[in-house]
């Protein structure tokens, strides 16, 4: 029997128990201790830390057991990544331990993940905007500070889209090794000169996500992406845009975007600065009655260096809309090689005015043209090819469908996580209903009950109504 | 993609059970040990391995043969999105094997330094004993009896980490 028992992972060495134990919460990890002799002291060494203080009854338990983790932890052993789920107010000294901890054990990768739904974590600081009160707190300045870190991701998530703004410091950041930085429903906090460039000081940032942020104040001037090195460039969902984003990044090679038009946000207005290394640009509108043309041409000139360029269908109809105007635009692209038109959401299939294929693929002499029509459709991208399509063009068009696949897979999964979270905040909201409820029964019978002996005292007659009320009280309270 | 370009160079691997396997080169190089006995030239035409038996090392042939048809991350223009997509599925099922099965792969997956291979195995063995108590755990990951703890032990690690019990 014991030739086919044995404790195989007894003769690995630890640093595969540390890989195991790193996909798991810290607390689980501390609990291996009692496995074995071999187990007890392994979770000391574990270089990724993964903090979750929704596992705790509360913040005095969660920071007593951070305190004992960091405390007894092996503290020559290197902190290569932390991830904190944390949920309350960033105020909590707790944070600090953790962050400083991380940043002074050369963290390499920092994943923030801030949930901000209970309401009576937030003070009003000031009341803004002209449609809704807004509650506001700070990302903690401390957090901005690290000359080991390479991947950053603080994000935010609420039970309703306002119900907590979370403010980003206005002065740069000091991250001269950060490589990644992904910010997902973040507030920056626009100095009053209403210029930011938080990124200056980031010399080595690659790839820059921006992902549902709003600006404050509203009427931001300039945004500057100054990134020497950066690659890949996504601006997503924006709740409000600055007039102008003025991005220097001469090594650009991917852009996403989703532009909009509102009385609150404004399009993606570029500074003119010129994008050589470009090659794919991915733009989205988000739909609104309220458009400008102009601005849209003035931006397609911008991104003219584009290889492949892959537009919604929101963007096609806008154009459609104005094909006149259209017609005296000469084509911006020198360079476009693959067309791709998003059209999954759109049924029947649209047919794309030849106008507006000109605008874009008017001066190159070779390109791929897809459409992407509604799954439920056999034939899942429409090819219509100009000229013969080269093997390498076609590769490359298999690129920019697969890319996108692989954004919609990527959204796919933040929902998911995002919907299981929003899960157990109703569970516990609903535990918590459950607990009112019981308080609220509570209190009625008491309320019963002095009634009852108020009537009493006046009448003896009622005292049977009374003892049946004394009963649920009872019974709530056990 | 690069598969059929050096498809005809084989290599013959041996398991601990005397079973041969003949596989190409451009799969045994998935394993960082292999690739350096290959490129040190220290590699005779069959490489023995003397630790890992026929069931493991076919496994981890599949797995290797998988990973190298597909195209690599590597030069970022070229992905093929829908193969990591297919190669991510694939992981999926291949870690779908009895506990004993895991640790025997990931045991050899170690000695032959084939890193995706190692995390999977990781990962798998993490999601395993996910929200299990210490006792479940001893049971899934079977830990040697010799080296468990005596009551009295178990007791006085519990009792320093209580903070970790709640």
């Amino acid at each position: 029997m014991d030739l086919f028992h044995v404790d195989r992972l007894s003769k690995l060495p630890d640093d595969i128990l540390y890989q195991i134990l790193s996909f798991l919460n810290i607390k689980y990890v501390v609990q291996t201790s009692t496995l074995s002799k071999r187990w007890m002291h392994i979770w000391k060494s574990v270089t990724r830390l993964n903090f979750d203080n929704y596992k705790f009854q509360n913040m005095l338990q969660f920071t007593r057991f951070v305190n004992n983790v960091l405390s007894k932890r092996n503290s020559s052993s290197q902190v290569s990544a932390v991830e904190l789920r944390f949920k309350g107010p960033a105020t909590e000294f707790v944070i600090e331990s953790i962050v400083n901890y991380a940043y002074s054990h050369s963290v390499q990768k920092l994943i923030f993940i801030w949930y901000t739904y209970e309401e009576q974590d937030f003070h009003f600081t000031r009341v803004e905007g002209p449609f809704y009160p807004k509650k506001e707190q700070d990302f903690p300045p401390y957090l901005f500070t690290c000359h080991t870190l390479k991947h950053l991701t603080l994000a935010v998530y609420n039970s309703s889209m306002f119900a907590g703004i979370c403010n980003l410091p206005e002065s740069p950041w000091d991250f001269p090794a950060l490589e990644t930085l992904n910010l997902k429903n973040v507030q920056f906090h626009v100095c009053e000169d209403k210029s930011a460039n938080l990124f200056s000081k980031c010399v080595n940032l690659k790839e820059l996500t921006l992902h549902g942020f709003t600006m404050t104040p509203l009427e931001t001037e300039t945004f500057t992406i100054c990134a020497p090195q950066l690659s890949s460039l996504t601006i997503r969902n924006a709740y409000s845009f600055p007039k102008i984003w003025n991005v220097v990044a001469p090594q650009l090679k991917n852009l996403t975007a989703s532009i909009q038009s509102s009385l609150l946000g404004d399009y993606l207005q570029l500074s003119a600065v010129r994008f050589d290394s470009l090659e794919k640009v991915s733009l989205s509108k988000v739909y609104t009655r309220y458009y400008n043309h102009e601005k849209l041409f003035d931006l397609f000139k911008k991104l003219h260096s584009a290889k492949f360029l892959i537009l919604d269908m929101n963007i096609i109809q806008m154009l459609s809309s104005c094909e006149d105007q259209l017609q005296l635009q000469p084509s911006p692209f020198n360079n476009l090689a693959c067309l791709r038109i998003d059209a999954r959401n759109v049924k029947p299939t649209p047919v794309i005015p030849i106008k507006v294929r000109n605008y874009f693929l008017g001066s190159s002499s070779n390109f791929t043209f897809i459409m992407d029509t509604p799954p439920q459709v056999p034939q899942k991208t429409v090819k219509q090819q100009v000229q013969n399509v080269p093997t390498a063009k076609k590769r490359t068009k298999l690129d920019t469908e697969n890319k996108q696949l692989e954004t919609i897979d990527e959204e796919k999964r933040m929902l998911e996580v995002e919907m299981q979270r929003q899960n157990e905040v109703i569970a516990e909201q609903k535990a918590r209903i459950r607990r009112q409820d019981g308080i609220i029964a509570e209190l009625n019978a008491k309320i019963e009950i002095l009634e009852a002996a108020k009537v009493a005292s006046s009448s003896s007659g009622l005292r049977t109504r009374s003892k049946r009320v004394i009963q649920p009280s009872k019974s709530s309270r056990e | 993609m690069s598969t059929s370009s050096s498809s005809s160079k084989k290599i013959v691997l041996k398991s601990a059970d005397n079973e041969t396997f003949e596989i190409d080169e451009i799969v045994a190089l998935e394993s960082q040990a292999i690739k350096n006995m290959i490129e040190d030239e220290c590699a005779d035409n069959v490489i023995p391995l003397g630790n890992i038996d026929s069931k493991t090392l076919s496994k981890i042939i599949e797995y290797c043969k998988k990973h190298a048809e597909s195209p690599k991350k590597d030069d970022n223009a070229d992905i093929d999105e829908k193969a990591v997509e297919d190669l991510k599925s694939f992981d999926a099922e291949f870690a779908k094997v009895d506990m004993p099965l895991i640790q025997d792969i990931l045991m050899a997956a170690n000695f032959l330094n084939i890193d995706n291979l190692i995390g999977l195995m990781c990962r798998t063995i993490a999601d395993r004993i996910k929200g299990k108590t210490p006792e479940e755990i001893r049971k899934i990951l079977n830990i040697n009896k010799n080296d468990l703890l005596s009551p009295e032990q178990e007791a006085k690690a519990r009792e320093e980490n209580s903070w970790a019990f709640d």
